[in-house]
């Protein structure tokens, strides 16, 4: 027998459960990693806002026929790509580390960037990402380690062939309460001779006392190692 | 002894030929600093691409690469400076010792008074022996003082191309102890040059004689270092001038200590057998009061 009951419309449970699938959805499409392009542009949006910036730096080296540790020189930085150094002693210093990684004239070079890796640590998410010319007979590449909490440089690999030329390593601090600025960058130069005979040298590179966008001047960049 | 040894200082310094070497050292030094000075801009040029070629990858080199310390080391380096030019030098002070007082009567007069040859000879030995040493660190130090002047102080930096072109840099301070080490034993090296040129004045009539003799044989020992024959590669550990070179390598980040100590060995026994041997001729030699 057909009893002729009222139907009813779907139960707040359900109007609930759909909702919350709503939001995981929208919060899942939030947090989809963004594309290389996406994760490059944040990183070089946060250091855009650097025109240029004057520091003190140390270095400890174990670079075959460099001194253990070169006394405290100043590096000026000066958009987009000027670096000049004073210093009493010789320096020797991987240019990378003071232009934020050349990634702005890295892209512009015509070259293919490819997100190659996403992960977690700490909560944090970190992208890397693979530069590397257009022209399929260059066998040159850069691989960028990003941090997407603070989108700044965590890590650079400079690889020719099948081989890696530079390892950078950033540790950043916070300038002015406003600039996220390296503070300590540990570069790996695995063909190159160590003081104590064997190969893999490293060098710590030490930054500190930072002035930020003070408008250097052209000409403190004109004849200098930089 | 001290008497004798007060006669010949007295003797050497009051001659003004003496002073002929410093200032011949002094031009030279004043030489190297000009030149350096000169190619100042192409040297740096050239040591830092070779540095970034070295590290293969984009490094900034900066800095200054010609510097004061750098004009001693040249100098070292070159060899000729020291090998020839010093040691001419020394051994033409040296051979003239006891030759041309010699000939010249004045050894019979000096032999007439109470005082034993080797006395004598010992005497001339510690004189021509200061003689080398203080000419070998005054081309250091005058080639360091006009370098400071013309070119500034800095690290010591050059590459080195005997061993594939790596860098060595070294902080200045450290470099001037070393270089100062580097010319101290060099210095003894001079001694032994002295030493043997004493030996020849001992032994020959004539000064020139003696001093040609000495650096004769230096550059027969140079030479027989270089040349590419078996034979004469088994004679390579026992010259003087191996033993010479050695002492650069004073220099280097990490020193072979255990080589320099042999090469001091070595240089000194050249200088002991020198002495021992203007001794011996001069107890045997004929000089009639």
């Amino acid at each position: 027998m057909l009893t002729n009951t009222p139907r009813r419309g779907p139960g707040r449970a359900a109007w609930c459960a759909l909702a919350a699938l709503g939001a995981a959805c929208l919060a899942g499409a939030a947090w989809a990693a963004p594309t290389a392009n996406e994760v490059l542009r944040r990183a070089l949006d946060l250091s855009a806002e650097v025109n240029d910036y004057t520091a003190q730096v140390q270095v400890r080296s174990s670079f075959a026929g460099a001194p253990d540790e070169i006394p405290t020189f100043t590096v000026y930085f000066k958009r987009p790509d000027k670096v000049s150094i004073k210093s009493k002693s010789l320096v020797i210093v991987p240019r990378d580390a003071f232009t934020f990684g050349n990634l702005s004239k890295r892209i512009e070079e015509d070259a293919e960037i490819i997100l190659v890796g996403t992960k977690t640590v700490n909560g944090v998410p970190l992208y890397t990402l693979k530069i590397k010319p257009k022209e399929q007979d260059e066998q040159g590449r850069v691989l960028v380690t990003i941090d997407g909490g603070r989108w700044t440089i965590q890590r650079m690999e400079v690889v020719e062939g099948q081989q890696t030329h530079l390892t950078l390593d950033w540790q950043h601090t916070l300038v002015g309460g406003r600039y996220w600025m390296p503070s300590i960058i540990t570069c790996r130069a695995p063909n190159v001779p160590r003081a104590d005979g064997g190969k893999g040298a490293e060098a710590t590179i030490t930054l500190t006392g930072y002035r930020v966008n003070t408008g250097l001047s052209d000409a403190l960049f004109q004849s200098s190692g930089g | 002894m001290w008497a004798a040894l007060r006669v010949e200082f007295s003797k050497f310094y009051r001659h003004r030929a003496t002073y002929a070497g410093f200032v011949l050292l002094l031009g030279l030094s004043g030489l190297v600093v000009y030149a350096a000075a000169k190619d100042a801009r192409n040297h740096e040029r050239r040591a830092k691409a070779e540095i970034q070629r070295s590290l293969g990858g984009d490094f900034i080199v900066s800095g200054k690469i010609m510097t004061a310390a750098f004009v001693p080391r040249a100098i070292l380096f070159a060899k000729l400076p020291v090998y020839v030019f010093l040691a001419a030098m020394v051994a033409m002070a040296a051979g003239g010792a006891v030759a041309t007082e010699y000939s010249s009567g004045t050894l019979r007069t000096l032999l007439c008074r109470p005082v034993r040859r080797t006395y004598v000879v010992l005497a001339k030995w510690l004189v021509n022996s200061t003689h080398a040493v203080s000419l070998t660190l005054f081309l250091g130090a005058t080639g360091l003082g006009i370098g400071y002047i013309f070119l500034g102080g800095g690290d010591l930096v050059w590459i080195d191309m005997q061993r594939g072109g790596g860098f060595q840099i070294v902080p200045e301070l450290e470099a001037i102890r070393n270089l100062t080490f580097a010319y101290l034993l060099q210095g003894l090296s001079m001694i032994a040059i002295a030493s043997i040129a004493l030996c020849m004045s001992c032994a020959v009539g004539r000064g020139a004689t003696a001093a040609g003799i000495t650096v004769g044989f230096l550059l027969l020992s140079g030479m027989v270092a270089v040349m590419p024959f078996e034979s004469l590669e088994k004679i390579q550990p026992y010259l003087l001038t191996t033993h010479m070179a050695a002492f650069e390598h004073v220099l280097d980040k990490a020193p072979d200590w255990a080589e320099i100590r042999k090469a001091v060995l070595w240089v000194s026994g050249y200088a002991a057998t020198g002495l021992l041997g203007a001794i011996v001729i001069m107890g045997r030699r004929e000089i009639k009061c």
